[in-house]
């Protein structure tokens, strides 16, 4: 969805992989797991989150890269790797990156 | 057809006889301000961005709800229900009103997100009955295709809000409705394996616009500000009817974004300067927590005159923290209403007046589990601090009641709270047993009818005080969950857990309550992957109920607190394991689902 030509611009953006472990981070301190005991491909609602604590969790995450979200991203994409590799996308062309939203 | 072939009066001659006398229907209070100040604004709708939002007149409204209602006319008799599958946003208030406008009654519904299943609104569509569903276009294909799988759905005739053109309008006949007419049915209270939808008339919400009025000194002048969801009373009546029997303009944000930045609920009162805000309690910690204190400056909460609280209990250091973190930018302790209502009452029953800081009380919480209030120093360890829900309006009635003997309760005592007046709606759809039971009260000596609301309190100085539930429904964050729901939920997650065998219950940490699961493994269950039944159970009740669990303990068969015939005792459950007293099973464990498959 990114087009290359978005890429490039201003300081370096977090690829999928920074986006990763970033999110493998947070949602382990969420749950109170070790990091190593979350799997990236598992739904988030497999850890327990509920709407509470995915919002907050948009919003931290919005925070960290620096560009804004849609409130719904995590019902739009519900693994660490799926968002991770939609956020990669848009991160090198952020106008995109607002998804619709709803309740 | 029948009821469609009678004769009623045109739409002309409807708005010409209702500007006579004062309004006495939804559609009334309506036509009436579309016709006087039909440019005035009725509803400014925010979206995400800061230059994002929508003005909606009155004109403008009343000509959607026409259109919609021409259409729904067409096709379905006066009475039927019609599901509400909308956001916050234009489309809600036109289909709702659209519905009224048809003389058919409208059921707001929890819209489901993408990658969601109907299944939380399955058992609302299996009471309510209703004909067709109204919903975006943009959900529309989505929501018809899910529904096609989904059993009860079949029948379901699916309309998207904007296809409905304006031209629609004119063919619109003034349905016959009467303030005895049902608006809306309230799907809030109730469980959600036996759902219940209060039964709300056009004479019961304008009756309670008006006594709110009078409790918040609210006049056309007023300027309301609301993020609370719309499928919700507190929402539906207090953000948007409310304000348009009153005839005061509201901004609305959706709950996604304020729960994702709380700031712009903040900034949106100080941007519009509204005069009232209501909210549960939990939004003020959530401000609290979530709003730096950099992101503060700019804020002027000054014309913030009414913050009515209610649906949750309320902790007084919630309010402590948000007077200390929004005092200085304006906002002042006098403003905090806290009151109380339910759904089952259209919405407000009482409240602590705007210029009055609420009162709060300490009780001995010994003597309080043995229903009696007895005051106790503030400072007191064994005191629990109460705040208090005020006083109610004239007209309305209210006795603390000792449920089982029907004998009305002395000053000091702990008893249900029963309430009466012309704000208690009209029973549960499709449950006259229930209904009767509930909404037909009377006390030993013949007083009545009363509404029993399940809620234990005391009076005390004059003002109506919460103490706990006579059942054990479980409020997160202003939403009632059901615990035999949850625990149902639970049950169903894992093969390891015992049958009628779990305890759901919640507990206040740091002035917030949290969902406690307690469960006995079964008797035959040789498995030893604890870590994998409490993931399991998690997971579950977060998809299913939205509900984060704060602490899993699972137990050993036949050590959780039982009634004489075998019942688990939640409130004995939540005691024994507070105070460290339940015979865990190897522990409480915390691990992913992930690590648990590999073991």
């Amino acid at each position: 969805m990114a087009g290359s030509d978005c890429v490039g611009v201003g300081q370096a953006r977090p690829d999928a992989a920074d986006i990763r472990a970033w999110l493998v981070e947070e949602i382990a301190a969420l749950v109170r797991v070790s990091p190593s005991e979350i799997d990236v491909h598992e739904p988030f609602v497999r850890y327990g989150v509920g709407s509470a604590q995915a919002l907050e969790l948009a919003a931290k995450l919005e925070d960290w890269i620096g560009f804004s979200l849609s409130p719904t991203l995590i019902w739009d994409y519900p693994s660490i790797d799926h968002l991770a590799r939609h956020l990669a996308d848009t991160s090198a062309c952020p106008e995109s990156a607002d998804g619709q939203d709803d309740e | 057809m029948a009821a469609r072939s009678q004769p009623i009066p045109t739409a002309t001659d409807h708005a010409v006889s209702s500007t006579d006398s004062a309004p006495s229907t939804l559609v009334d209070v309506l036509r009436n301000r579309a016709s006087a100040e039909s440019l005035r604004t009725a509803y400014t709708f925010l979206g995400n961005g800061d230059a994002d939002e929508t003005d909606v007149c009155y004109a403008d409204l009343d000509r959607r709800a026409r259109a919609i209602a021409a259409r729904l006319q067409a096709e379905y008799p006066a009475g039927e229900r019609i599901l509400l599958l909308l956001s916050t946003g234009p489309e809600y208030v036109a289909a709702f009103f659209g519905c009224l406008y048809a003389g058919l009654i409208a059921v707001p519904a929890y819209p489901p997100r993408r990658n969601q299943s109907l299944d939380r609104i399955e058992s609302i569509v299996a009471d309510a009955q209703p004909v067709a569903a109204l919903t975006t276009a943009s959900s529309l294909s989505q929501l018809a295709a899910l529904a096609a799988e989904t059993p009860g759905f079949e029948h379901l005739h699916w309309h998207a809000v904007e296809e409905i053109g304006d031209e629609a309008a004119d063919r619109w006949r003034a349905p016959t409705v009467v303030p005895e007419s049902l608006a809306f049915l309230q799907y809030t209270s109730g469980s959600t394996r036996a759902p219940r939808g209060v039964m709300v008339s056009h004479r019961n919400v304008l009756h309670n616009a008006e006594i709110s009025a009078q409790m918040f000194q609210l006049s056309p002048a007023d300027v309301g500000v609301t993020w609370l969801p719309l499928y919700h009373d507190f929402g539906l009546i207090g953000g948007i009817l409310q304000p348009l029997c009153i005839g005061f303009p509201v901004v609305l944000l959706s709950p996604m974004t304020f729960l994702h930045r709380p700031l712009r609920w903040l900034q949106s009162i100080s941007r519009y300067g509204a005069t009232l805000s209501g909210s549960p309690p939990f939004a003020l910690d959530h401000c609290v927590r979530r709003i730096r204190p950099d992101e503060r400056d700019g804020l002027d909460l000054s014309t913030w005159k009414a913050l009515a609280l209610g649906g949750e209990p309320i902790h007084p250091e919630v309010l402590d923290r948000f007077v200390e973190a929004f005092g200085p930018y304006g906002f002042r302790r006098e403003a905090l209403c806290t009151g109380y209502g339910l759904a089952e009452a259209t919405l407000f029953f009482s409240a602590v007046a705007p210029g009055t800081a609420p009162t709060v009380a300490t009780v001995d919480s010994m003597a309080l589990e043995q229903h009696r209030a007895i005051p106790e120093p503030a400072e007191s360890s064994e005191g629990k601090p109460l705040v208090a829900c005020g006083r109610t309006v004239e007209g309305q009635r209210l006795a603390i009641v000792e449920a089982s003997t029907g004998e009305r309760c002395a000053d000091g005592e702990v008893g249900e709270v029963w309430i009466a007046g012309p704000s208690v709606a009209q029973g549960y759809w499709n449950r006259p047993d229930e209904s009767a039971e509930v909404f037909g009260a009377h006390l030993s000596d013949g007083d009545g009818p009363y509404l029993k609301t399940g809620d234990l309190g005391f009076m005390h100085d004059g003002d109506l005080y919460i103490s706990g539930r006579l059942k054990d429904l479980i409020v997160i964050r202003g939403r009632n969950h059901y615990p035999q729901d949850v625990e149902w939920t639970a049950k169903q997650s894992h093969p390891a857990l015992a049958d009628g065998a779990g305890a759901a219950f919640s507990v206040e940490r740091d002035g917030e309550e949290r969902l406690v699961i307690a469960h006995e493994i079964g008797r035959s269950w040789l498995g030893d992957s604890v870590s994998e039944i409490v993931w399991a159970i998690r997971g579950a009740i977060a998809e299913h109920h939205d509900l984060e669990v704060e602490e899993v303990v699972l137990v050993h068969p036949g050590s959780l607190p039982r009634t004489s015939s075998g019942k688990i005792r939640r409130q004995a459950s939540r005691r024994a394991m507070l105070e460290g007293a339940l015979r865990t099973w190897t522990g409480r464990v915390r691990r992913s689902p992930v690590a648990a498959a590999r073991t």
